[in-house]
C-alpha cells in the first residue's frame, strides 16, 4: 500500500508542467490566498464592532454597520 | 495497483484537504471569537443558560455575517 517506495522520480506518468505554467498557478494561488487572507480581517473586525450582544438573527443596526464595513 | 500518483488523484487529494482546513479553521474561528464575545465574566462550573445562548447565537450571526461579506465581495470582481 505504500505509494511512495515504489514510486520513481524519472518515471513520472504525468507530463511535466512547463515552468511558465508553474509560476502562473502559484501566482493565482497566491492571489487567493492574499483576497481570502483580507476578507478575514474584513470578518474579525466587522463582528467585533458591530455585533456587541450576538441575538437570535441580525438586527438592521447590525447590519447597516457590516455594510458599512464593507463600503468602498 | 499503480503505485504512482497521478495529477488528477493529487490534485483531488489536495482540494480536499484544503476543503478540511478550511472548516477546521472556521471552527476554530468560532471557537475563539464566540468566547472572548460571550464569556465576560470568570467561567464557571459549566455554561449558563444566557452564555450558552449567546454563543450559539454568536456562531450563527458570524456566520450571516460571513454570507453578507462574501456577496458583497463577490459583486465587486
Amino acid at each position: 500500500m505504500d505509494s511512495f517506495s515504489t514510486h520513481s522520480p524519472s518515471s513520472g506518468s504525468s507530463p511535466q508542467m512547463s515552468t511558465e505554467d508553474f509560476m502562473d498557478q502559484l501566482k493565482t494561488q497566491l492571489a487567493q490566498a492574499y483576497a481570502e487572507e483580507f476578507l478575514e480581517t474584513v470578518r474579525g473586525k466587522c463582528f467585533e464592532k458591530c455585533i456587541t450582544k450576538p441575538g437570535s438573527s441580525l438586527s438592521g443596526s447590525e447590519s447597516s454597520c457590516i455594510s458599512r464595513g464593507t463600503a468602498n | 495497483m499503480d503505485s504512482s500518483l497521478n495529477s488528477a488523484e493529487l490534485q483531488h487529494f489536495i482540494s480536499q484537504e484544503k476543503e478540511k482546513a478550511m472548516v477546521n479553521e472556521m471552527v476554530a474561528k468560532l471557537t475563539t471569537v464566540c468566547w472572548d464575545k460571550c464569556i465576560t465574566s470568570t467561567p464557571g462550573s459549566k455554561f449558563s443558560s444566557s452564555e450558552s445562548t449567546c454563543l450559539s447565537n454568536c456562531a450563527q450571526r458570524y456566520m450571516d455575517m460571513s454570507l453578507i461579506i462574501m456577496k458583497r465581495f463577490q459583486s465587486m470582481q
